[in-house]
């Protein structure tokens, strides 16, 4: 056996290790039907520690059906999942989720909630009061769950599922009912928790939340994904560019017929380019060059992933 | 086993609708037995009290505290329609209870309840028969007790087609409706069954549950020996006070054991594949 090739296997083992590490879950092929409704088909993903997954997608995309799946609330039709690369078909013990709407029996006090909570998880050190004073419920520590208001609930639901700091996080839109205030916290939760190399996935059908908190994202239609992969990467070369010259007229004609964007339009006297994959926008300001237009504006916007994600679920 | 059952007892022991049922169903129980025991009627070849001195007291307690089975029923359906209405199931399951640890917490409540209705039968029998019985022998005390043991898997019996209801239908009052239309159905069957002259209604469960603690033969209260005689001739009346005994004790314990383990293989198996 030669040096080289001895370090060659060494390297596969390496890779092997270090790729076994970072996969907190990998689902594999997922279907899942409702009476005639598919509400997810055929789904696969990849989720790596310390990722904030974002999962996008518009009403009935299947979000909750797949988070419902992975958390073995909901029975998978076909396919697989696997926690931290366990060969079982179940879900991870150090999960804290939150799915849909806070559940919590309504007739029982916060205290008798989160000890429930605490029990199931098997917590021995643990502090309701400070639980309760971290998320500014402790004076309702005595109220019953239906006397709070929803976003009380959501505070509170967020607050159970960090008890016993759980090493993954799955958010059902967590920031329901809260707000501006709240939405923010929850934010800062959620960036927080992920420095301390907590996985997050967080379904949100609200996409400035994603797109401010998330480093990857997939995105959901009819329960196929239509994109997915770091968030950066997907709005990434994907710029606007908003032009004006001395002959827009002229300008506007030739950029059509060149065929090298993806879309230009007119608005206000402006014209308004989508450049194509691998594109820069230089391009344009050596194609108007070329074509002896001078340009009396020059503006590169970022496309931001609400356009994306409207442009890819038409 | 003891975190599922402290978790069970948080949540049954805060509920206020749990300490009205117990509360209106111990006082009813209570208040009949105290206006039964009061009533003596005693004279010539009758004695009533017989059914308060040991050993038939066990019987008479176990038939009488059987009529409350359908609270017990009734509790275990608002328990798990409430794991439903809130989606608790499905959240005891996101934080960490397996599905057969959430089948289990359910098996649990129902023996819990069944071993507290069981020491209640059980004290009030005791009471009851020391209170009533003049001269009596360990013997004497003992000899009928297996009657209130009978009561206990009775109890678990009823509870268990209540929890395969509730985890069939997820909601309190259709699985009420059903659970009652169920013994209903099973009244007529048997009625049916009973004209056309066909045995099979003695294996059904409500039957078999039931006849685990039949009403106490009437012929014990009779003292007088030709009355006695007259009535155990009349094969009407002894056929519809000995249910029991048309098939053996021993058989109906099996039978109804056999029914408590299916109905809780059924709802596990529910529990376990179906979606929460």
């Amino acid at each position: 056996m030669t040096l080289g090739y001895r370090l060659q296997v060494l390297v596969n083992i390496q890779y092997s290790i270090a790729k076994d590490i970072m996969e907190v879950l990998k689902i594999e092929g997922i279907s899942k039907r409702y009476g005639n409704t598919q509400a997810v088909d055929n789904l696969s993903l990849k989720i790596n520690q310390s990722n904030i997954y974002g999962i996008l997608g518009p009403n009935g995309s299947g979000k909750t059906t797949i988070l419902a799946v992975i958390l073995g609330v909901l029975k998978q039709d076909s396919g697989s999942f696997y926690w931290n690369n366990s060969k079982k078909n179940v879900k991870a013990e150090n999960i804290g989720a939150l799915l849909e709407t806070p559940n919590f029996y309504s007739y029982l006090s916060l205290e008798k909630n989160l000890e429930i909570v605490a029990k199931i998880k098997q917590l021995e050190n643990y502090s309701i009061d400070d639980v309760l004073e971290t998320i500014g419920l402790l004076d309702r520590k005595y109220s019953k769950f239906y006397t709070l208001s929803l976003g009380m609930k959501q505070r509170l639901a967020l607050a159970s599922i960090l008890l016993g700091e759980p090493e993954i996080l799955v958010l059902d839109e967590p920031t329901n009912g809260l707000d501006p205030e709240g939405i923010a916290d929850v934010r800062k939760m959620i960036i927080e928790e992920a420095k301390k190399g907590k996985t997050v996935i967080l379904a949100s059908h609200m996409l400035s939340e994603v797109q401010k908190t998330c480093t990857h994202v997939a995105i959901l239609k009819k329960g196929k994904i239509l994109q997915s992969g770091e968030i950066s990467s997907l709005i990434k070369s994907k710029s606007i560019i908003i032009v004006s010259s001395d002959d827009n007229e002229k300008l506007y004609e030739l950029m059509v017929r060149s065929g090298l964007y993806d879309k230009v339009d007119v608005v206000n006297n402006e014209i308004i380019i989508d450049l194509k994959e691998g594109s820069e926008a230089k391009d344009v300001n050596e194609f108007a060059f070329k074509h002896n237009i001078i340009l009396t504006k020059f503006e590169t916007q970022k496309k931001s992933l609400e356009s994306e994600f409207l442009k890819m679920i038409k | 086993m003891t975190r599922l059952l402290k978790i069970e007892l948080i949540k049954i022991l805060s509920y206020s609708t749990f300490w009205v049922l117990s509360g209106i169903t111990l006082g009813i129980y209570f208040f009949f037995l105290l206006i039964g025991s009061q009533i003596n009627f005693n004279f010539d070849g009758i004695d009533i009290n017989v059914y308060f001195r040991f050993p038939s007291v066990w019987q008479s307690i176990a038939y009488y505290s059987s009529w409350f089975n359908l609270l017990l029923a009734l509790l275990i359906i608002i328990l798990i329609g409430n794991e439903f209405n809130f989606r608790t199931f499905r959240q005891n399951a996101i934080d960490g209870l397996t599905r057969q640890e959430l089948f289990l917490s359910k098996l649990i409540t129902i023996i819990l309840f069944a071993f507290v209705a069981f020491l209640v039968a059980f004290f009030s029998a005791l009471l009851v028969g020391v209170m009533f019985t003049k001269d009596f022998t360990i013997t004497n005390i003992f000899i009928d007790i297996y009657f209130i043991f009978s009561y206990f898997i009775q109890a678990v019996g009823f509870m268990s087609i209540a929890l395969l209801i509730s985890l069939l239908l997820k909601n309190i009052a259709a699985s009420i409706v059903v659970f009652i239309g169920a013994y209903i159905f099973e009244l007529i069957i048997r009625a049916y069954f009973a004209i056309s002259s066909i045995s099979w209604g003695q294996y059904l469960p409500f039957k078999a549950f039931s006849d685990l603690c039949s009403a106490p033969s009437l012929n014990k209260m009779i003292t007088n020996p030709v009355l006695q005689e007259s009535l155990t001739n009349s094969p009407g009346i002894v056929q519809t006070n000995n249910p029991v005994f048309e098939i053996s004790y021993g058989f109906n314990i099996i039978l109804a054991l056999s029914f408590i383990i299916l109905f809780f293989y059924f709802s596990y198996r529910i529990l376990a594949k179906r979606d929460l």
